[in-house]
């Protein structure tokens, strides 16, 4: 056996025969088992609750009597998005953002009922998952298990004993690391245990999940050489574990703070409300497409008629009616897709600041690395919102078209006053039955990987970063 | 020796600790930094909300110049309500990254509208703001603990122990003057920068004072903890690591246990269930006989049962009629959904009393009107308000008076 192999047997011997290291190794595998088992049984029972509501939804809309097309359109339709199936290990921002979407004509609404709204302020300590256990608890717990590995021995003088044996210092802490590097291994079990579970029940998430552990690896191996190489460097024990707690509570509570502060004040993100206010502003340009008259659809009647080469509209050989909600929700859409990309434009570019200090803080590199991979991360759910406002726009224009080439002009017009004409309006069932499913994939999984990569690189600089510090505690440890 | 001496004494000798008076230091620095960000996140808000309140002044005059009707006009016009910060809103942001501060209504029904989230981005809201609370409910336990832990243990490490009792004779005092000076410490790190900040935005003194009230429980509880462990016989690495285990498991662990069994106990009210519920009522309506909207609808408005009854396909008061049924329909299913978060908050509360940094971000949030209470309290004055204008409007539509801007001078105004 290597002298760093001896070493690292001895400290495990040490750790398994002190009461509060047992208790805290014991709290640690606890805490992750207990993430774990939580997390899925409770996204299980969400999956369900939301496929079983989307049912419901599409049932609603196909179970619908004659109607008038426009009645469709804003009866409207509810999309509800199920949890990605690697938000198991990481949920990311799911608690924070709306379940469900109610999708209407003239408005792009935005997802509603969030959980962290509905919960209590207890949401806002943490999430029961494996990925905030092992990002946050773990090194800490860690810290607490081996931030006296090096210096304990100094304190004792056995360290001097050892290096007069002929230890080497750099193999004296080699040995530490694998100790506390078993503790790491530990606590990551139950996440290598699930992936094995999850992986072939889901085989195209395999890379994301391989990312998602080589993530979570590489942070912990940091954490590892980082407690061991303070413990060196520091002349005692306490004076290691201030110093280790000091940096914890820097990298994984301040600086996540700030960071989200500084991002809100650089680039300040505007209210809803006043989005909404300028939206309407612009769609007043438009014009409102339930009144033919308005000015705002002048040129397009003209254009129309010269389309069909005909003289007015009720000449048309088709509803006229139908055609201005069309060219109504066509442009409407347009102003609200562009006002919601800005938005989204402005909240990735916030997250982006908030990477940015991944450059100080490891935390923030592995919490990205993990949503992103998981498919939880704010793009994933600007992408839900997206395919939601897809398949809305293809929903109502369905509706519109079926307003436009079902129906008679003269009927539609009269259909307000005249009690006979509005039941001539009213097309048949069968149309709802063809609704299409509301299928959200998510990100793909090679993308997600892809901009995984760059923070697993910066984890790996954070490792480096570490392990540089080692030396210096090896070369303090042998200078004994 | 006079007890003010010996104070002074002890704090000569505390401020001679270059590290804990370091420690002091950047807790002040951390928590001016928190009441800065603070402060000027509440700036932001309130200035928002004066630009947007403008805004909606000529958004409303232009929708209801638009409108041929009162039915139109009403269903146009969209009316901003706000939930203005508080004095102390610089101290805990809470609820107002997750839940509006600003809500347009009209008068359609309410339950299509009230449930509508804001553009917040979920990733700010997922770490939470640096606000005071944070620093009060996190940071300041940790410095306790930093400045406290090795008070007894240090010495007795030191071989100081004999010496001590031998000059100052009653050791016990000796330990209450040391701990007197670091608790003293800690306030004035904690407290000055929230005076400071409050009495530049001009909040009262009694918030102020309240609030420091708070912040003093906090330090004398973690102080209490604290000196629980530094009495024991242990190393200083060994009381370090249990406070820190400490305080691990009720800044952490406890809350997230906590809301583990409340999600257990209270599993609330899926709120997509109102939404669903009230649209099925409010577009059903379409296809029923007016008869069936109109009719219950005068058992609860019956100032309007012998206007004149509805014989068109559409009539705007039949539609502002079903919309109310909506709302009548879905009142039940909302009001146990409030319920829910109502108990789930108080459950919270239950937590609150195992875990200090619960409990002071609660405190500090409910001051600061910032917490599951108040937004919705705000939720309710919102209802009130969308009461009143949906009445107001209900005199030109049953009486089917003619338009004009005229009568709209007196639309409700939310203040």
């Amino acid at each position: 056996m290597s002298q760093a192999m001896k070493i690292a047997a001895g400290e495990w011997t040490h750790l398994l025969r002190t009461r509060l290291a047992v208790l805290t190794l014991g709290l640690l595998f606890a805490l992750v088992a207990i993430a774990a088992i939580n997390s899925s049984a409770q996204l299980r029972a969400e999956a369900a609750e939301r496929l079983q509501y989307q049912q419901q939804a599409d049932e609603a809309y196909r179970a619908q009597p004659d109607r008038h097309p426009h009645r469709m359109v804003h009866y409207g339709h509810y999309v509800f998005r199920t949890p990605a199936p690697l938000a198991v290990i990481d949920p990311g921002v799911d608690a924070f953002t709306g379940r469900s979407i109610f999708l209407e004509g003239h408005r792009r609404n935005t997802a509603a009922f969030s959980e962290a709204r509905e919960t209590s302020v207890l949401t806002r300590f943490g999430s029961v998952s494996p990925a905030f256990t092992l990002q946050v608890l773990v090194p800490l717990l860690m810290i607490l298990i081996g931030f006296s590995s090096v210096a304990r021995e100094r304190e004792r003088g056995i360290l001097l004993q050892l290096l007069a044996q002929g230890t080497r210092g750099a193999a004296l802490v080699q040995g530490k690391a694998i100790a506390l590097a078993g503790v790491a291994a530990l606590a990551l079990l139950p996440l290598f245990l699930s992936a094995l579970w999850l992986g072939p029940q889901t085989p195209t998430e395999a890379l994301p999940l391989l990312a998602l552990l080589a993530g979570h690896t590489v942070y912990l191996a940091f954490w590892v050489v980082l407690i061991v190489a303070v413990s060196a460097l520091a002349g005692r024990a306490r004076t290691a574990l201030i110093v280790l707690i000091g940096i914890w509570a820097m990298l994984t509570v301040l600086v996540p703070r700030l960071a989200t502060d500084v991002a809100a004040t650089t680039l300040p993100a505007p209210n809803q409300a006043e989005v909404d206010i300028r939206l309407q502003e612009e769609l007043r340009s438009v014009g409102d497409s339930h009144n033919i008259n308005d000015p705002g659809f002048q040129s397009f009647q003209q254009q129309v008629l010269a389309q069909y080469g005909v003289a007015s509209i009720d000449e048309l050989p088709v509803n006229y009616r139908g055609l201005v909600s069309l060219q109504g929700e066509a442009e409407s859409s347009a102003v609200m897709d562009r006002l919601t990309a800005e938005q989204h434009s402005l909240q990735r570019d916030q997250a982006g600041i908030v990477k940015l200090f991944a450059l100080l803080s490891p935390y923030i590199a592995v919490r990205h690395l993990s949503m992103t991979s998981a498919g939880t991360d704010l793009r994933n759910h600007q992408q839900f919102l997206d395919a939601a406002e897809a398949h809305r726009f293809a929903l109502i224009q369905g509706l519109n078209t079926l307003h436009a080439e079902e129906l008679d002009y003269v009927d539609d017009s009269a259909r307000s006053r005249d009690a006979e004409a509005e039941q001539r309006t009213r097309v048949s069932s069968e149309f709802w039955t063809t609704l299409q499913q509301f299928d959200f994939a998510g990100t793909g999984a090679a993308e997600r990987v892809r901009s995984a990569l760059p923070l697993l690189l910066a984890l790996f600089a954070w490792l480096s970063a570490s392990a540089l510090l080692l030396r210096a505690g090896a070369r303090k440890v042998q200078a004994l | 020796m006079n007890l003010l001496h010996c104070l002074g004494r002890e704090a000569g000798l505390f401020i001679r600790t270059r590290s804990s008076v370091a420690a002091l230091a950047l807790l002040c620095v951390l928590a001016s930094i928190a009441i800065g960000l603070g402060h000027a996140e509440v700036q932001r808000q309130e200035a928002s909300i004066e630009r947007v309140r403008a805004l909606d002044v000529t958004e409303r005059e232009s929708a209801l110049a638009g409108a041929p009707d009162f039915g139109d006009a009403a269903y146009a016009a969209y009316h901003l309500t706000w939930n203005p910060p508080s004095e102390m809103a610089f101290t805990a942001m809470g609820q107002r990254d997750i839940a509006p501060w600003m809500l347009r209504v009209r008068a359609l029904a309410l339950e299509g509208q009230i449930h509508e989230t804001d553009s917040f981005n979920p990733e700010l809201s997922l770490t939470g703001r640096f606000d005071y609370a944070f620093v009060m409910a996190f940071l300041l336990p940790l410095f306790a603990i930093v400045v406290m832990y090795d008070m007894v243990s240090a010495e007795r490490e030191a071989g100081r122990i004999p010496l001590l009792v031998a000059s100052a004779g009653n050791v016990r005092r000796l330990w209450w003057q040391r701990t007197a000076v670091r608790v003293l410490g800690l306030l004035l790190a904690c407290l000055v920068p929230m005076w400071l900040g409050g009495l530049i935005i001009g909040t009262s003194a009694g918030a102020l004072l309240t609030a420091s009230a708070i912040v003093l429980v906090t330090v004398l509880v973690w102080t209490a903890v604290i000196l629980v462990f530094s009495f024991r016989p242990w190393s200083s690495a060994v009381i370090a690591t249990s406070l820190t285990g400490v305080w691990l498991t009720v800044a952490l662990i406890l809350p997230l246990g906590g809301k583990v069994l409340i999600d257990y106990l209270e599993p609330g009210i899926d709120g997509a269930q109102i939404a669903l519920l009230q649209r099925e009522t409010v577009n059903g309506a379409w296809d029923l006989p007016k008869e069936a909207t109109m009719k219950p609808f005068f058992v609860t408005h019956p100032e309007w049962a012998d206007t004149r009854p509805v014989t068109e396909p559409f009539h705007w008061k039949w539609y502002y009629a079903f919309q109310q049924r909506g709302d009548e329909v879905a009142a039940e299913l909302s009001g146990a959904y409030r319920a829910a978060i109502t108990r789930r908050d108080e459950l919270t509360g239950w937590v609150a009393l195992l875990s200090p940094p619960v409990a002071v971000q609660r405190a500090l949030q409910r001051l600061a009107g910032t917490d599951v209470q108040a937004s919705l309290a705000y939720e309710q004055r919102i209802r009130i308000f969308h009461e009143q204008l949906r009445r107001f409007y209900y005199p030109f539509l049953f009486n089917e008076e003619p338009y004009g801007l005229e009568s709209l001078k007196d639309l409700p105004r939310f203040e």
